[in-house]
């Protein structure tokens, strides 16, 4: 729900003369699931940055991370409240940003800045079983997929990178489409993912329906 | 080498019993070692699923042990970072935590990043543990998949020629950044800690063949020196099925199963064995038992065996002893029959044979001293009763030993003619008669054919010749055989010990030369005469002044005129021979003929008789004398092939007619050797002479066989003829005679006629010739040509001797 009204809010916010892209992820000629982003990239421009003091929340609540992905745009501050009744330890070893929120308890928040491009994987250092993915990009033009498809809208034409991640993923199968993107134009976008048999140590299976 | 009978059935026996024992107990124990290995086979398949599960569980611990760990923050905050010389320490603090052999640390591409090697030792020094073969790929690939996709891969590999257990786990921070494999050896301890969850004794190895089939034990409970030698064994061996392997002289089920592992690997096969001598120790007893029972069973066996043996060979040696008595003629002692069964059945027939073979034996020893035909003893036991006699003379003999031969007349006429059935039959009836005409003791034997021999007890000569007179008498009237009348007439010769020879042959001899001369004289009886033996040089002398006779014309033929009796003319004359003795004056020719016969000297006789009768018959001719002349030939001549050719010439040379010859042959003449005879005969009778029967009806012959002859005459016997008138008997016996002959187409000739009413009979009976004292005795060759000339029954006075007929005539009828 909180997704879908940051879509909204970036498409609103680029003004007239915009176009959309039209993108369908599918894997294993299936259509992807909720775990899929969508992001699209101006063609030759800097990662772009978010307001200073923009917010996201990854919660920790019934020893799960929720939501299970959170893309994020470059320099995006994310909360981690803890919903829980007890103390989570929160950390990260993933390149893009290191950081350790050592056992807090239910009820306190603690907040990190994602200052730099790259999918950071989060656990809790006492509950292996809780994972989820935060994926930091340098454009405001991504998604989710919602039944492997998602609209980016208020794009203003030009060319863009289209490409589609998934955590579960094959590590180098990363596939992306370049598109030309024209006011007040729709292009679709096919994008095929390839998934690895991930093994989720989670003890229910309401990961997605979380979302 | 076992010669007996006995040992060799004990040892056949026994030999087969111990065969039957040792296949017996090979077969037992065969079934129990199969039972063994079968059992031996299960409980390691059994064992080898506790050593699954064993393994399994061991894994699992050393899996969840490692997972505890690769989950420790720092060490993944270490791995993490990245920073290699903390990953190092901390890899070694880590095997020092969980006891691993080997740790290494993989990128999740399966790259080797480190490796604390197989250096366990320096591990456990507290040593920096070096860095293996880093940035080498992982080899098994297999198991990173699985972790990949399970979470973590358990497994035994082998790894630069030791075997692992290996684990490999991801290092999630929380994804998976790296892998983590850790490798405990197996070894020892570990063999023995998979032995000590099987519940029997099995021995338990891990080894892996290499590429070149080599294999290598590294983990074992066996004993070290044993590891090579099972190595070695198991070279080159499939592996499928359970086998028994011979490690160091003792027998062990083996059951070799793959152990599961990364196909990158060496297969690690674990090695299930079981010690057959340790499985069959609680059958030892059992054997040692078996093998007390068959020594048991072969003794009894033996024991048994040579009871029965001996229950065998006990009676065939009997047989063999009694068939050893047999040999030597004892038949008496019986073998004895025990038992109701094959032995017992051999015994009796064995009894039986004995007393077939003695009844045999007698029948023959009685045979060879005894005459089949009638039963009496034969002459080789009268000569020995004779030398018994002679040796040990009966008391009431007064040393006196009486042999008399009693030769039966014309026997062999009477075998020829009326059958050797016939003949038998007479001896017998004579050798009954014998036996009740002789005195009490005398022993009778057949002598010869036609000859028996008594051997008497008598006092004195006249009581001696009182039997033998009594016994010749006793066969003055015919005897019966199957209701024929046959004439037999006895001549006995007597020789008596000692004064007529010592020794029983030469009395024998004796006996039958007096039978010659009883014969000579025409006597029923003589005693033997040292002078008339005609063995003796007189007689042979005789034969020499025989023949000097011959040569000097001591011999002369007498002539009897033959008549026509219906015409009453001399047609014939019948040659008589007369031997006119110097010294001893005229002699009968039944004295010299026999004799003559007998010396081989009839063929002078013969020649002499033919060329005189065929000279006068020439000289008859010349002189108008019409008559034919009839000679006598004796048996010997019808032996003679070339009397046929003889005569022939002789009738050439006096240029004589064949038919001018009559020649006459006795009956008994013809069945001395009847083929050769006929042969004879036929070219006789071909040659166109007159062959003539004589003496017809004293021998056997019938009328039907004569026919089969080639004669044309019979002259009946004299003897029949000489009481024609006075004997009713005689004339119908001579009637019949001629009409039978003239039926067969035979002329009729009678001999003998002494009296007018004789002749008167014969003529009315159309007989065709006669001959006798009543028309002429013999008479020289000078009187007869006087006779042929001025008697009545000359046939050139013919009106005389019709007028005389005419005269007869009425007394005819």
């Amino acid at each position: 729900m909180a997704l879908a009204v940051d879509v909204g809010t970036l498409g609103a916010s680029t003004g007239a003369h915009a176009g959309s892209i039209s993108v369908h992820v599918s894997a294993g000629n299936k259509p992807a699931d909720d775990a899929a982003v969508v992001v699209a990239m101006a063609k030759d421009a800097a990662p772009a940055t978010v307001n200073p003091g923009t917010k996201a929340v990854m919660v920790q609540e019934q020893k799960q991370f929720v939501p299970f992905v959170l893309p994020v745009q470059l320099g995006t501050i994310v909360e981690f409240p803890n919903h829980d009744l007890f103390r989570h330890h929160v950390y990260s070893f993933s390149p893009a940003k290191t950081f350790e929120l050592k056992l807090y308890g239910g009820g306190e928040s603690q907040a990190v800045t994602f200052d730099k491009e790259g999918v950071i994987a989060l656990g809790c250092n006492i509950h292996d079983t809780m994972l989820a993915y935060i994926y930091v990009v340098g454009t405001p033009y991504f998604a989710t997929t919602k039944g492997g498809a998602q609209v980016l809208a208020n794009l203003p034409a030009g060319t863009y990178t289209v490409k589609a991640w998934h955590p579960d993923q094959r590590v180098g199968t990363q596939t992306s489409q370049e598109v030309t993107v024209t006011a007040d134009g729709t292009v679709n976008v096919d994008l095929t993912l390839t998934l690895k048999q991930a093994r989720r140590r989670t003890p229910g299976a309401a990961d997605e329906n979380a979302y | 080498m076992f010669k007996s009978f006995q040992t060799r059935l004990v040892l056949f026996i026994v030999a087969l019993f111990a065969l039957v024992q040792a296949l017996t107990f090979t077969a037992v124990r065969a079934g129990i070692v199969n039972n063994i290995f079968d059992q031996a086979r299960d409980q390691l398949m059994a064992a080898g699923g506790i050593l699954e599960r064993g393994i399994l569980a061991t894994t699992e611990d050393l899996a969840q042990g490692t997972s505890i760990l690769a989950s420790d923050f720092g060490f993944r905050q270490a791995v993490a970072t990245a920073d290699h010389s903390t990953i190092m320490s901390a890899l070694d603090n880590l095997a020092t935590r969980i006891k691993a052999d080997r740790i290494m640390l993989l990128s999740l591409e399966g790259v080797v990043v480190a490796d604390t090697g197989s250096a366990i030792d320096a591990a456990a020094r507290g040593d920096i543990v070096t860095i293996g073969q880093a940035n080498a790929p992982f080899p098994f690939v297999d198991m990173t998949e699985e972790a990949e996709a399970n979470g973590r891969a358990v497994s035994i590999a082998v790894l630069d020629g030791r075997i692992y257990q290996l684990v490999v786990v991801p290092i999630l921070a929380p994804v998976p950044i790296a892998w983590i494999t850790i490798g405990l050896e197996i070894g020892d301890v570990f063999a023995g800690e998979m032995r000590r969850q099987s519940t029997v004794p099995v021995d338990v190895s891990f080894g892996f063949a290499d590429e070149k089939g080599d294999w290598m034990i590294e983990s074992s409970t066996i004993a070290t020196p044993l590891r090579s030698a099972l190595a070695a064994a198991l070279r080159n061996r499939p592996l499928t099925t359970p086998i028994t392997l011979d490690l160091g002289g003792a027998d062990y089920v083996t059951v070799v199963a793959p152990v599961p592992g990364p196909q990158q690997s060496e297969t690690v096969y674990a090695i299930l064995q079981y010690s057959l001598d340790v499985a069959l120790k609680p059958y030892r007893s059992l054997f040692v038992q078996l093998l007390i029972l068959a020594g048991t069973a072969i003794l009894m066996s033996f024991i048994g065996a040579a009871l029965v043996a001996r229950s065998i060979a006990k009676p065939i040696r009997r047989l063999d002893f009694a068939a050893q008595r047999i040999q030597i003629g004892r038949y008496t002692e019986k073998v004895p029959v025990t038992h109701d069964d094959e032995i017992g059945r051999l015994s009796l027939t064995f009894n039986q044979m004995m007393e077939g073979i003695a009844e045999r034996e007698e029948k023959i020893a009685y045979q060879a001293r005894h005459d089949m035909v009638t039963g009496l003893p034969n002459r080789v036991a009268l000569e020995a009763h004779v030398a018994g006699l002679i040796v040990n003379p009966p008391e009431s003999s007064a040393g006196l030993v009486s042999v008399a031969l009693l030769q039966v007349s014309r026997f062999a006429e009477i075998n020829n003619t009326l059958g050797h059935d016939t003949g038998d039959q007479l001896m017998r009836k004579i050798s009954y008669g014998l036996k009740q005409a002789v005195p009490p003791g005398t022993f009778i034997a057949r002598h010869a054919n036609n000859m028996f021999a008594l051997s008497l007890v008598v006092a004195d000569d006249e009581q001696e010749h009182a039997a033998l007179e009594r016994i010749v008498a006793a066969f003055s009237d015919p005897v019966d055989i199957a209701g024929s009348n046959i004439d037999v007439s006895l001549v006995a010769g007597i020789a008596r010990y000692p004064s007529h020879g010592t020794v029983a042959r030469t009395l024998l001899q004796h006996a039958d030369s007096a039978i010659f001369a009883a014969k000579q004289k025409g006597l029923a009886i003589a005693v033997y005469e040292a002078t008339a033996d005609q063995h003796k040089p007189e007689r042979l002398s005789m034969m020499g002044e025989l023949r000097q006779g011959l040569e000097k014309g001591q011999f002369k033929f007498y002539y009897q005129p033959k008549v026509d009796i219906a015409r009453g003319k001399i047609t014939a004359v019948e040659a008589l021979i007369r031997w006119m003795h110097p010294e001893r004056g005229f002699m009968p020719p039944d004295l010299f003929i026999p004799l003559a016969e007998q010396t081989g000297n009839i063929g002078r006789l013969t020649a002499w008789a033919l060329e005189t009768a065929i000279a006068q018959s020439r000289a008859w001719t010349e002189k108008g004398i019409d008559v034919r002349i009839a000679v006598n030939l004796s048996a010997r001549d019808l032996m003679n092939r070339h009397l046929p050719e003889t005569i022939a010439n002789l009738l050439t040379k006096h240029r004589v007619g064949h038919d001018r010859l009559i020649l006459e042959i006795t009956e008994s003449a013809i069945m001395e050797d009847p083929v050769h005879a006929l042969g004879v005969l036929k070219a006789l009778s071909d040659m166109g002479m007159t062959l003539s029967i004589d003496d017809y009806g004293t021998g056997y012959s019938s009328l039907a066989y004569l026919k089969s002859l080639p004669v044309q005459e019979i002259k009946i016997d004299k003897s029949f003829v000489l009481k024609l008138a006075s004997s009713p008997g005689d004339e119908i016996l001579v009637r019949s005679t001629i009409e039978l002959g003239h039926n067969l187409g035979l002329k009729v000739t009678a001999e003998g006629i002494e009296d007018a009413a004789a002749m008167a009979i014969l003529d009315a009976y159309g007989c065709e010739t006669g001959q006798g004292y009543f028309i002429s005795k013999p008479l020289p060759a000078a009187e007869f040509e006087t006779f042929y000339t001025t008697s009545r029954w000359s046939p050139v006075r013919n009106i005389r001797a019709d007028a005389e007929q005419t005269d007869e005539a009425p007394a005819r009828g």
